[in-house]
């Protein structure tokens, strides 16, 4: 029997073929958005996540035990051994490189003006891979050679009123609570991405730095893999060769890190539930407007059907069925229309995003049609399209059947 | 045994502040294979007989058999499925689903029925033949005349072989000349099926075919006429 509703169903949908187009193109344009506006998501979370981690990040960082429970006691807990640490890194499979890094906060003086900030002694040549987000607006990155440069962020060096070539202070405690200073020239200044960052950003010499804290220790070791997707994998193969070793370690993925990250998706994916929603609510109404007009128009022929034979029930499912009809046709066609758009917009450059609030660079957006996400929207576009007929089908199963046989 | 037995059958309507009575006190017996006519002025009630009788709607007051079965306690389902098994209707209207062909509109029934294919396919072969529309099969009904789509509404009312066949005003929108074929022809296929038929007209030319009329007026059988022998012997055989 469903067959017979199911053709039923089929052949009202096209008895009226200019009402018909124009649902499938509500449907399929509002599909197509879902399609779109994911692959843009999408794209977004991806750029956003590998920028992070060659930014800054890399995909894990290895401290010692206890590190991240203790951060206001961090120089009690750096590695004292990083070279073995990385012997033990560059035996597991799919890693790429990997750098030691000495993190601390420090003032920094011209003699007339003296700012705080955040530097990172890191190993010169090494940090290429990770540096992504850096710009260099003038002067040149850390080179192997470099002694006693140092890398400003461009509002730093706006604040302290300095150029390359200039000498600065650096002034900060060592490991054992002295006061110890040296004299550094700016090698380069770099934007690098975030205005807060940029405020405070300083970058030089592991050596340098390590001479400043007056220890041989570095705070972490970032490893950077070939593939993202190998994370949890070389984390996990990682953390069984520590212990193997007897190094008391503890691994941090790029994700535990990356709060902007996670702020950015938990954001974008509050918009797109929104933006679904609001597709949907179109759908539901504009599927049962015309299924409800359809309904007006069809009164005396569901009285016959009734008359001759046909339950309740039967009524029913022929209006659900028009609704899922509706919903597969429409989502087909949604699909074809998304993909074109997504195609043509990728083909055209894509499109431009301004920065977000804090950032000083916007990007690039393209869009990274995800088969997850067009089977997400084809089976909500059905199931809304479905649903949508309800009230309408509903409302046919329950018309008294003389008066709807009497209607003109 | 009697295919409709009606007992006190009382009708009203509300129509705004006051109650219409469209059926007084109506009690018949239609016996198998009888012909019979309803036939009385606009307003007389045949419709809404034919509507009860149909179990399309419900009496106010009173009681009806089909078949044997009381109908008023019965369930939706249950009297959709005395309808689609064991009632074929005619509309005036026609009433044909404008998307099905001639072929599948009278295949509906069958299909509510869960009839086999093989079935199905024979049975609304030999309907198609016997209604004169060979080579029409695939057409719609917006491609055929006001009298072939009668015979396709005619076709569907008896392609189950139902024990009662129901026609309110089957020729009312046909010429004079189409409805006596109309007629005609149910009475045909009636004597072929041994169907019980019950036809409305105020139309007195199609009255020569019925064997037995039932006059109505307000609302009330006021008159019934036995026209021919058919009748007679098939009520006395039924009371024996």
């Amino acid at each position: 029997m469903w067959r017979v509703l199911l053709n039923l169903a089929v052949r009202n949908i096209f008895r009226n073929r200019r009402r018909t187009i124009l649902t499938f193109f509500a449907i399929a344009s509002g599909m197509a958005s879902i399609i779109v506006f994911g692959g843009f998501v999408s794209y977004t979370y991806f750029a956003l996540r590998e920028q992070t981690i060659h930014s800054q990040l890399g995909h894990l960082n290895v401290f010692k035990e206890g590190y991240s429970a203790h951060p206001g006691d961090a120089s009690k807990y750096f590695i004292n051994d990083p070279d073995k640490v990385e012997q033990i890194i560059a035996t597991v499979p799919g890693v790429s490189t990997m750098t030691a890094r000495l993190g601390f906060s420090a003032l920094i003086s011209t003699g007339e003006k003296t700012m705080n900030c955040l530097a990172t002694g890191v190993v010169p040549g090494k940090e290429k891979e990770l540096s992504n987000a850096e710009m260099i607006l003038s002067g040149h990155r850390l080179a192997a050679g470099d002694t006693n440069g140092v890398v400003l962020g461009s509002l730093l060096a706006e604040s302290l009123g300095v150029k390359v070539g200039d000498t600065v202070t650096m002034l900060t405690t060592t490991a054992s609570g002295m006061i110890n200073a040296r004299d550094l020239q700016i090698a380069g200044i770099a934007r690098v991405g975030s205005k807060e960052y940029d405020r405070v950003f300083v970058k030089l010499p592991l050596d340098v730095a390590q001479h400043l804290l007056n220890t041989k220790e570095v705070e972490r070791v970032v490893v950077l893999l070939n593939q993202t997707g190998d994370t949890a994998k070389v984390s996990d193969t990682l953390k069984q060769k520590f212990a193997a070793a007897g190094m008391p370690l503890e691994i941090k993925t790029w994700h535990d890190l990356a709060d902007f990250y996670q702020a950015v998706v938990r954001l974008y994916g509050g918009i797109f539930r929104v933006v679904n929603l609001i597709i949907a609510a179109l759908f539901l109404f504009g599927i049962a407007n015309t299924l409800t007009m359809s309904i007006f128009e069809r009164v005396r022929e569901i009285g016959t059907l009734r008359a001759i034979g046909t339950r309740r029930a039967g009524v029913r499912n022929m209006f659900l069925w028009e609704g899922f009809v509706m919903g597969l046709a429409g989502g087909v066609i949604g699909i074809f229309a998304g993909l074109i758009t997504a195609f043509f917009i990728n083909l055209f450059g894509g499109f431009y995003i301004p920065p977000p609030p804090g950032m000083s660079d916007g990007y690039q957006a393209f869009i990274s049609v995800d088969p997850g996400t067009v089977a997400y929207a084809f089976v909500l576009t059905v199931a809304v399209a479905t649903l949508s007929s309800l009230y309408p089908a509903l409302r046919a199963a329950k018309l008294n059947i003389v008066q709807a046989l009497g209607h003109t | 045994m009697s295919t409709v037995n009606l007992e006190n059958v009382c009708k009203t309507y509300q129509s705004g502040d006051s109650t219409v009575a469209a059926l007084r006190n109506i009690t018949l017996t239609l016996h198998e294979g009888e012909f019979a006519a309803l036939c009385g002025p606009s307003g007389s009630g045949k419709s809404s007989l034919l509507n009860i009788i149909g179990c399309l709607d419900k009496p106010t007051i009173g009681s009806i058999s089909i078949l044997g079965n009381q109908v008023l306690p019965m369930g939706d389902d249950a009297i959709s499925d005395i309808r689609s098994k064991s009632i074929g209707f005619i509309f005036q209207a026609f009433n044909l689903i404008p998307v099905l062909t001639v072929y599948e509109n009278i295949e509906y029934p069958l299909l509510l029925n869960r009839s086999p294919a093989a079935d199905r396919r024979n049975r609304v072969t030999e309907m198609i033949e016997a209604l004169g529309l060979a080579g029409m099969a695939n057409r719609r009904p917006a491609h055929l005349s006001g009298g072939q789509q009668q015979r396709v509404a005619v076709g569907r009312a008896l392609i189950t072989r139902p024990k009662l066949v129901l026609a309110d005003e089957p020729t009312g929108n046909l010429d004079s000349a189409t409805g006596l074929k109309i007629i005609e022809l149910m009475r045909n296929l009636r004597d072929q099926h041994g169907s019980t038929l019950l036809f409305s007209t105020h139309d007195p030319a199609l009255l020569i075919f019925p064997d037995r009329i039932y006059h109505l007026s307000d609302g009330c059988i006021v008159r019934q006429e036995e026209v021919n022998a058919h009748v007679a012997s098939v009520t006395q055989s039924g009371r024996s």
